[in-house]
């Protein structure tokens, strides 16, 4: 009785750690996709204009960073329904979108706001600094029940392009 | 004999054979994730150079533009499913030719435990010119697929056909790129049976700046 015991413990730590390499493996997998989706958005916003203005623009800003979109207005312009359709750096926020991949669907919700040049914080007014933070879950990376959310950032400069 | 001495004999040997099953499971899942790791380390050793060459298509090649002209003028130069061609620089001389990478896939079946596996090739013509320079990449690659889109941002089934070395070459905007590595060895779940092979598959989509 007591070798049933003591072995029944045994397997249920066995059957514990085949469980937690497995979650390590499914993890590290999504994990990759995760990165490789953050890194194609930034990418991407990467390769367009820095702001509305500068967009196709035959000479700079005559006001930089005055001239720039206003922080509240950040976000398509009129008539980019679609995200093929964005033509700017700001155009991404507000971006929300299901990707399915061979790792199933993910979740990405995208957020552009201007950033003071010295600490790179948030601030309510233009200026020559854009910061884009992707924001990604998967129902499949969770942390207990409420999914993880990975967030990659990038700064962008206008004078930097 | 004794019936009590019997079945302790027996139940003994029930709990020994359980441990021994046990035991086994236990090594099977620590070694596949032991070959998950290592497919994973290959994985990212290619897609550390794939995120080097395909992001920098084009850099210090004359006018950079999306002209499908003479080399020295031109980024790609052919666009496969399984195969790209393009300039790049690879260092910062600008008075030098552009240098030609290409990527592609071949079916040589390089490792004997996998039939599946072939080999990833980066060859490097240096300044366009001489002996090509191949890297053979035999790290597990069991697929390479490229995607071309001529619009940024386009769904990922909204892909142009494969362009080639035709005039649609000048229209690519992003570049989708599947690649699957598996283990060369299988793993097994069970005592008996095939066993399978750890399977990784990498994907992204790249905005090459000199493309946009």
């Amino acid at each position: 009785m007591a070798a049933m015991i003591i072995f029944s413990m045994i397997l249920m730590n066995a059957n514990s750690l085949i469980h937690r390499n497995s979650m390590i493996q499914i993890d590290g997998e999504l994990e990759q996709e995760v990165i490789s989706l953050g890194q194609e958005i930034i990418e991407e916003a990467r390769s367009k204009s820095f702001d509305q203005v500068t967009v196709n623009a035959a000479a700079p800003p005559t006001n930089i960073p005055g001239g720039f979109t206003a922080p509240g207005n950040l976000g398509p312009d009129s008539g980019e329904t679609q995200r093929s359709h964005f033509n700017d750096f700001d155009d991404y926020n507000g971006f929300n979108d299901t990707f399915t991949t061979a790792h199933g669907d993910f979740s990405v919700s995208v957020e552009v706001f201007y950033v003071d040049g010295t600490n790179f914080q948030m601030i309510s007014s233009p200026s020559t600094f854009k910061k884009i933070e992707v924001t990604i879950e998967s129902e499949f990376l969770r942390s207990g029940d409420t999914p993880r959310q990975y967030t990659l950032e990038f700064i962008r400069n206008y004078y930097a392009d | 004999m004794n019936l009590g001495i019997v079945i302790s004999y027996i139940i003994a040997g029930m709990i020994l054979l359980s441990i021994a099953m046990m035991n086994i499971r236990v090594q099977n899942s620590a070694a596949e994730l032991t070959i998950t790791q290592i497919v994973r380390e290959h994985v990212v050793t290619i897609t550390d150079m794939l995120n080097d060459d395909l992001p920098n298509m084009g850099y210090d090649v004359n006018r950079t533009t999306r002209e499908n002209s003479a080399v020295g003028n031109k980024i790609l130069e052919f666009a496969y499913q399984d195969s790209i061609s393009f300039y790049r620089n690879l260092t910062n001389d600008h008075t030098r030719t552009p240098d030609r990478i290409t990527w592609k896939l071949i079916d040589d079946n390089p490792a004997a435990g996998n039939p599946d596996i072939k080999t990833l090739a980066r060859i490097v013509q240096f300044e366009n010119t001489g002996t090509p320079d191949t890297t053979r990449i035999r790290l597990g690659v069991t697929d390479f697929q490229l995607r071309y889109y001529s619009t940024v941002g386009l769904p990922l089934a909204s892909n142009m056909p494969d362009p080639g070395t035709g005039t649609t070459l000048s229209d690519v905007r992003q570049i989708h790129v599947v690649l699957e590595v598996q283990s060369r060895e299988p793993v097994y779940n069970r005592a008996t049976g095939p066993g399978r092979f750890v399977r990784t598959v990498w994907d992204k989509r790249f905005t090459p700046t000199n493309l946009n």
